[in-house]
């Protein structure tokens, strides 16, 4: 098991202030009617996203979903390239051809689904890639414990397990599924406890602190790099925006939001990382003011930047060369 | 068709096949197959994987679990990061198994991600009635993989276009869905030996004639070819082509057919409605309605699954007879 370095730590906890500004930000100019989407917070469960991107390298592949905006900005996605893709902006990362739900950027390696549980036998194919190379890169997943009663998920655990791939599989656990209440859909107490059906170790850990994220995280990437196939975390943690932003949450009992609201791990890592010495008050509120200065300079970018032209409607629907086609041959 | 190598023998359609898998991964280190049984000794439900396991490795022929949405999603990953899988789907029928990790992802990840990645893969799939499997092994479902943008279909009757079209497959930067029709496996043909491509979107004009024109794919282009001779006999003289890809299509081939003769006939193996012959019938009316002197007619299964008795499943699909009574009607106006 590693534990974070100092470095490290101050790294995670910067990924999840932008995070979280981010999507704070987002909410706000969609109540306030300047962006129109339909988006999928995953505010609140930043602390294993940014976990898994300190142990990733920038070549190592990372799937995720709907709900993965953590996610890609620990594994290096730029918050200018994705408020653009949310405004269907030419400047986009993805042209404004993925949007909210399915966005990816290739040069971090990451890739993002819309379809709950689809991700997962993609990133079989990742990990694949590395296991043909004999390379010692790996491939993570990210999900919730909705996409664990999906058949791709069992199909991909079992596909991973008996191939050795190098995977981890990180299930955020946020103890909702859509409108529905893990209570009402899953029949254990663990999700982690599914790894046992696949031979392959499961770890459960409290997603809301960053560090313990990383100490087990880095063994499941380790393992991982030698060889010795996949793990599946569940990082315990709760989604703060509902599932999507709007969401009035009628299907969730009262105070439920407000309890998990006052466990927010991002001041509460704050807190920590300044009591602990790690980090200086100063350099925290200054970290802050570079992230708000840098979203209000996105903002103002991605209003002004073109949408694609109407005449590029049909780009992109077949790679056009590198093609048998006969045009091309 | 190059003129490195211009041999030429008689294979059959599923040996071709064999043969360009074989060529190409000894070729490209990335090519690499999955499926499920498809290691030797067994080599395959039909045999086409038959030796790779033996010639290429256990690495680069990887027996999967009965997992038709893992299969297709580890060759979509595979492809993203610049592998090239041949991925087999056992049966078309089974498509429905892992249509989200075909239709939602590998189709649509060139397109969502605004470029940055391609998905250079192939999916083999059989198809096709006649060996008494019944409804859920039997079908022929082109049609509901024509109707997903991003995807390439391509549908080779013979075996020199099996071959030479697996190449392009491979070789394509899209997810191409390669569909092997059970019943021509064991069909005999001239096959180039080497490096012999074929390019999508090329028509074969099968016979030359003026007073019809029969687009027909797949098994059915035996039945085609069968009622063209038997028509020739009374004197009509039928045009017959075969697309080989149905996507991109050759429509250009099929519109100068038209103009030529000014009657189509349409056949398919696959059920009518929603079948890929009202594809080609709304196009070529489009295109080419000053040249048609009757509607477009389609020859193909009545909109019935697949049944297992044999007298049965003989009847539902079309039949010489039926070809040459359309071609009948055809040439009423």
């Amino acid at each position: 098991m590693t534990k974070a370095s100092a470095e490290t730590k101050v790294t995670m906890y910067r990924t999840m202030l932008e995070a979280k500004l981010f999507e704070e930000r987002v909410g706000s100019l969609m109540m306030s009617g300047q962006l129109e989407t339909f988006y999928l917070a995953q505010r609140g469960q930043e602390a294993s996203s940014a976990a898994l991107g300190a142990c990733l390298r920038r070549t190592d592949s990372l799937v995720t979903t709907y709900r993965g905006l953590a996610d890609q900005v620990a594994k290096g996605v730029q918050v200018e390239a994705i408020l653009a893709e949310l405004w269907g902006k030419e400047t986009g990362i993805c042209k404004g051809r993925g949007g909210a739900m399915h966005y990816m950027d290739w040069a971090v390696r990451t890739y993002a689904t819309g379809v709950v549980g689809g991700g997962l036998p993609v990133a079989l194919g990742l990990a694949f890639a590395e296991q043909y190379r004999h390379t010692d890169g790996v491939a993570a997943c990210v999900f919730g414990d909705g996409a664990t009663n999906q058949g791709t998920f069992h199909e991909s655990m079992n596909f991973a397990a008996i191939f050795r791939l190098p995977l981890v599989f990180l299930c955020q656990n946020n103890l909702y599924g859509e409108a529905t209440p893990i209570a009402k859909s899953t029949p254990i107490e663990r999700i982690s406890q599914r790894a046992v059906a696949y031979g392959i170790p499961g770890v459960t850990v409290d997603g809301n602190d960053p560090e313990a994220s990383y100490e087990v995280i880095s063994h499941a990437v380790d393992r991982a790099r030698a060889g010795e196939g996949p793990t599946l975390i569940e990082a315990n943690t709760f989604r703060l925006m509902g599932h999507f932003i709007g969401d009035p949450m009628v299907y969730m009992p009262s105070g439920e939001v407000e309890h998990h609201r006052a466990m927010d791990p991002v001041p509460i890592y704050r807190e920590k990382l300044i009591d602990d010495g790690v980090m200086k008050e100063l350099d925290a509120a200054q970290y802050e003011q570079e992230i708000v200065l840098r979203l209000d300079e996105a903002v103002t970018a991605a209003r002004e930047a073109p949408y694609p032209g109407i005449d590029t409607l049909n780009d992109y629907v077949y790679k056009a060369d590198m093609t048998m086609d006969k045009e091309s041959v | 068709m190059t003129s490195a190598d211009v041999g030429t023998r008689i294979i059959n359609l599923k040996d071709a096949i064999t043969e360009a898998m074989f060529e190409e991964m000894e070729r490209d280190d990335r090519v690499f197959l999955l499926g499920e049984d498809i290691s030797d000794p067994f080599g395959g439900v039909y045999q086409v994987t038959l030796g790779a396991s033996t010639k290429f490795g256990e690495h680069r022929v990887l027996e999967t679990p009965i997992s038709e949405s893992a299969i297709i999603g580890c060759a979509s990953g595979a492809a993203l990061a610049g592998l090239r899988p041949i991925a087999e789907i056992m049966i078309i029928d089974f498509l429905g198994v892992c249509m989200d990790q075909l239709a939602n992802q590998a189709a649509k990840m060139h397109f969502m991600s605004g470029g940055q990645v391609s998905v250079p893969m192939v999916v083999r799939v059989t198809a096709g009635a006649g060996g008494g499997f019944g409804a859920q092994h039997s079908s022929s479902l082109e049609a509901w993989i024509c109707h997903v943008p991003g995807l390439k279909v391509v549908f080779p009757s013979t075996p020199a276009d099996a071959k030479g079209l697996m190449l392009s497959a491979i070789r394509d930067d899209n997810p191409v869905v390669f569909i092997e029709n059970i019943h021509l496996y064991w069909q005999r043909g001239e096959c180039p030996t080497g490096d012999h491509i074929i390019p999508f979107g090329v028509a074969a004009v099968r016979r030359e004639g003026s007073d019809c024109t029969i687009v027909a794919w797949g098994r059915v282009t035996l039945e085609a070819s069968a009622a063209a001779e038997q028509l020739a006999k009374e004197g009509v003289d039928v045009e017959l082509i075969d697309p080989r890809t149905l996507v991109p299509l050759d429509l250009e081939c099929i519109l100068k057919s038209v103009r030529k003769t000014g009657r189509l006939v349409v056949v398919h193996e696959a059920v009518e409605r929603g079948g890929f012959g009202g594809e080609i019938a709304a196009l070529v009316q489009s295109q080419a309605w000053e040249s048609l002197k009757g509607p477009v007619i389609r020859v193909t299964a009545a909109n019935m699954p697949v049944p297992y008795s044999k007298p049965l499943e003989a009847a539902m699909i079309p039949r010489i007879e039926d070809i040459i009574s359309a071609v009948h009607s055809a040439m009423e106006r």
